[in-house]
């Protein structure tokens, strides 16, 4: 692959010609950049005061070593699976004329709106026998397949008929053209959805807690909750270089990706791929996939909530719950959205080697398990600013570093469909500048901007590990409400909050899978 | 009067220097053609002459105003300027109408005025299309509606028809000029594409590697370039190896008078070695050898129909890497490698090739 180049973003006007404006922008974006790396100073910091002999008594131990077989094992062993099953599926709702696929593609990307300690809670309760490695395997499988499916299905949608035309033509197979056409195309696509799934793998908590099975994460967790300090920065450091090495892969992969399309109209109709006989066995795959990732825990919820409570402990307030969970949320997605947008603006608008490293520096972020960047807050309002410690400001930060990059995508694609030419000509035309932005960039880029909302205010309502370490102290959230009911033993007391919590979700999970069908399909002049 | 007037206007983007001293003046109710390759900086120009960068030595006037001497700065919304960039570039969230009439207050917006210039372009009935359900050259008709709606002073075209089949490039130009000249509107329009220029516009101007000609008729750049680079740049041209002779000039084609040279003027003692331009249509080509003339046989041949042009190998090239371009009727066939004779008329131009 050496020697091709992607072609150049369509521009109105050269990057480089913008330098002088937005100088303001640069500043803002700087700062955001700036603060997304602080938890990373505090881990260090807390580390640096731990001192080395400390660190090193706790890292040399056989549990560190039983830690890191436990997690790695399980990384490699999911993301494999994960990229089989969402590459899978995609080709088959994309490429083939699966009866029904339309619908198959929503129920198979459903999961993702139910979090993976709901799943775990759902096979637990009906098979407590499921545990250890296998549960783990099938409980983060089942959870994390849509993170492959979704990328992957939009590359193949994305991608230039005419490719695997053309290979057909040179002669080459069915088989062999899918490998050597279609699974090149979207490599890029499997190999940075698979190892997101490992991000989400190493800092799952919740799910492991409940499965008995014992990772970095959950280590630290026990750790803080003895007031062992030493012992849990010294694992997050751990738990944050594995997660660096992951992402750092997952960037390279990134980097890797060219694609060329040999006219710039919108994608043709793909002639689908027919079944034939294999429509029966493909259609029974799909119904056990989606039985097996939705059916369970939705079926458990269901009846664990008909049948009422089994609980002796007092029935805590859901609609209290439900407002805190929805409050933060809220407040978590417009936080970080508006986090999000001039870092977008500059790296979209003023690409430059400069901006685009300010621009990759945010992402690091996202090799900070929620438990780490809790901790690290835990840390710096216990030392610096009390009067944080336990706040909803702290948590809402919380949430704000944890799904930036989330955020951060969806806001880069949303600005990209508003040029900086266009806002030239509404100038032109005598409208002044603040018109403009209401008239023409706000409207493009208000779709993208409520994606991001929806991603982050979604990710939060679910988000359990870094909740139960920063939520003020008396108030539960729809998920440490069903948490602190499931440690009980508690099932039938717990399942109202997750089905609320599954039904919050699932909202914006509709809107966000209806947003990603539209993106490449809306080509606009 | 002029429109527009800039006087020694630089810009340079950090390092790099993209425009230096640059002088152009526009004629009232005139098409200004800005013709260069691409990198020659003439999306710059246009670009400040919009607004949309400022200058950083120089002086640009529009009517009697100074909008721009790196002091005084006019922002481009009170500049009443038409800008129609690259591809259109259509506002993808609002229909035809709304895009026409974006520059208008509220109420005007879908009033008279903006349907008149949507009939002028010749798109109604699609007043309520949205940009993608529109084809390249309708979407560049929107363009120029929109930008026409503010009653602007000048109309920039950057690259207007650069994104549209070549089949439909010249009906969408053709038409563009029209309406241009109906309403009396000065445009100074950008181009790479020396046909474009040619055909549209009234003056032109030529813009290489940051510097700029002075504005000219464009038979003037054909007939009298200034140096060879763009003797070659506006047309089909033969630079012929020859040497000056007082008024005349030495090729292997014959000798030629010189244009714009006073026909007794002094012949240096040794002959000057230059660069000669023959044009092709300067050129005769007869089949077979015949007396007088140059023998040669032809290379290559390009048919576009009207004509073609024919590319032939002199038969007594000392070094064999001499060729030379005939625009023959399109009636007139050429086989490869036939032998022909040509025969040149006309003056041609000279340059003194540096002595080494």
């Amino acid at each position: 692959m050496v020697g091709t180049i992607a072609p150049p973003e369509p521009q109105l006007a050269p990057p480089r010609l913008r330098a002088r404006r937005g100088r303001g922008l640069l500043l803002v974006a700087a700062l955001v950049a700036v603060v997304l790396q602080l938890p990373l100073l505090f881990l260090v910091i807390k580390a640096g005061q731990v001192g080395w002999d400390a660190l090193s008594a706790i890292l040399f131990r056989h549990l560190t070593a039983t830690l890191l077989w436990n997690t790695v094992t399980l990384l490699v062993t999911v993301s494999i699976a994960c990229a089989a099953i969402g590459t899978a599926a995609a080709w088959f709702v994309e490429r083939t004329d699966l009866p029904g696929r339309r619908v198959w593609a929503v129920l198979v990307v459903l999961p993702f709106a139910i979090p993976d300690f709901v799943i775990a809670y759902g096979w637990v309760s009906v098979r407590p026998s499921i545990h250890g490695f296998q549960g783990a395997v099938l409980v983060m499988t089942l959870a994390l397949y849509p993170l492959v499916f979704l990328p992957v299905a939009a590359s193949l949608r994305g991608a230039d008929p005419a490719q695997e035309e053309i290979a057909r033509g040179l002669g080459l197979g069915r088989i062999e053209t899918f490998v050597r056409v279609t699974l090149a195309e979207c490599r890029v696509a499997i190999f940075g959805g698979s190892l997101i799934v490992a991000l989400a793998v190493l800092s799952e908590y919740g799910a492991f807690e409940i499965l008995r099975y014992r990772t970095f994460t959950t280590q630290i967790f026990t750790e803080y909750n003895v007031f062992n300090q030493a012992a849990a920065a010294a694992l997050s450091l751990v738990l944050v270089l594995i997660c660096l090495f992951v992402l750092l892969g997952e960037t390279m992969a990134r980097g890797g990706a060219r694609t060329n399309r040999s006219t710039r109209s919108a994608a043709r109709a793909m002639a689908r791929h027919r079944l034939g006989r294999a429509t029966l066995p493909v259609l029974l795959g799909f119904v056990a996939l989606v039985g097996l990732a939705l059916g369970v825990p939705i079926g458990t919820l269901v009846y664990w909530t008909v049948r009422g409570s089994s609980s002796t402990l007092p029935p805590a307030s859901i609609v209290g719950a439900a407002w805190h969970t929805a409050y933060y949320s809220a407040c978590a997605g417009a936080l970080t959205t508006a986090l999000a947008l001039p870092v977008a603006l500059i790296a979209v608008r003023q690409r430059r080697r400069s901006t685009a490293l300010l621009e990759r520096s945010t992402y690091i972020v996202q090799a900070l398990p929620g438990l780490v960047i809790a901790l690290a807050l835990v840390f710096f309002a216990s030392r610096w600013a009390a009067f944080l410690y336990q706040t909803p400001q702290l948590l809402v930060f919380a949430y704000a570093f944890l799904f930036f990059p989330l955020a951060l995508v969806a806001v880069k694609a949303s600005v990209a469909r508003a040029p900086i030419g266009l806002e030239d000509v509404g100038r032109s035309l005598g409208r002044s500048p603040v018109e403009v932005f209401f008239r023409v960039t706000l409207p493009l880029v208000a779709p993208g901007l409520a994606a991001a909302f929806c991603l982050v205010f979604l990710s939060a309502v679910t988000e359990l590990t870094a909740t139960l370490v920063l939520r003020p102290t008396a108030v539960q959230t729809l998920a440490t409400q069903f948490w602190s009911y499931t440690t009980n033993l508690s099932y039938g007391a717990a399942a109202p909050y997750a089905a609320l919590l599954v039904a919050i979700a699932a909202l914006p999970t509709y809107v966000l899978v209806r947003w990603f069908e539209r993106l490449p399909g809306r080509t606009g002049t | 009067m002029t429109t527009l007037s800039i006087s020694g206007v630089c810009k340079s983007f950090g390092t790099l220097s993209v425009l230096h001293d640059v002088n152009l003046e526009v004629a009232d109710g005139a098409l200004t053609a800005i013709l260069g390759p691409s990198g020659s900086g003439k999306t710059t120009l246009l670009r400040i002459i919009a607004g949309f960068e400022r200058v950083d030595r120089g002086v640009v006037r529009i009517g009697d105003v100074t909008v721009d001497d790196g002091n005084t700065y006019v922002p481009p919304e009170r500049r009443r300027i038409g800008y129609v960039p690259q591809e259109g570039a259509l506002f993808p969230h609002l229909s035809v109408i709304a895009n026409v009439g974006f520059g208008l207050p509220r109420r005007e917006r879908r009033g008279a005025a903006v349907q008149h210039l949507i009939a002028m372009v010749g798109l109604s009935g699609l007043e309520d299309r949205y940009p993608h359900e529109l084809s390249g050259g309708q979407q560049q008709r929107v363009a120029l509606a929109r930008a026409l709606t503010v009653d602007p002073e000048l109309v920039l075209l950057d690259e207007p028809f650069a994104s549209l089949d070549a089949s439909l490039r010249a009906t969408v130009r053709a038409d563009v000029a029209a309406i241009l000249q109906e309403t009396g509107t000065t445009a100074v329009l950008v181009t790479h594409d020396q046909d474009e220029a040619f055909t549209m516009a009234d003056h032109l101007a030529i813009i290489r590697a940051g510097e700029i000609t002075p504005a000219a008729a464009p038979q003037d750049f054909y007939a009298h370039p200034i140096d060879p680079a763009m003797a070659a740049f506006v047309g089909e041209a033969n630079l012929l190896s020859g040497t000056i002779e007082g008024a005349f000039a030495n090729t292997l084609l014959g000798r030629f008078p010189i244009r714009g040279v006073a026909p007794d003027a002094p012949i240096a003692a040794t002959p000057i070695g230059a660069t000669v331009l023959v044009r092709p249509e300067q050129i005769d080509v007869c089949a077979g050898h015949g007396a007088g003339g140059l023998a040669g046989r032809v290379v290559r041949s390009d048919y576009h129909g009207h004509d073609a042009l024919v590319t032939i190998a002199p038969m007594d090239d000392a070094d064999g890497n001499e060729r030379i371009v005939a625009r023959v009727a399109g009636t007139q066939g050429f086989e490869r490698d036939a032998p022909v004779t040509l025969r040149a008329r006309g003056s041609v131009l000279a340059w003194p090739r540096p002595t080494e």
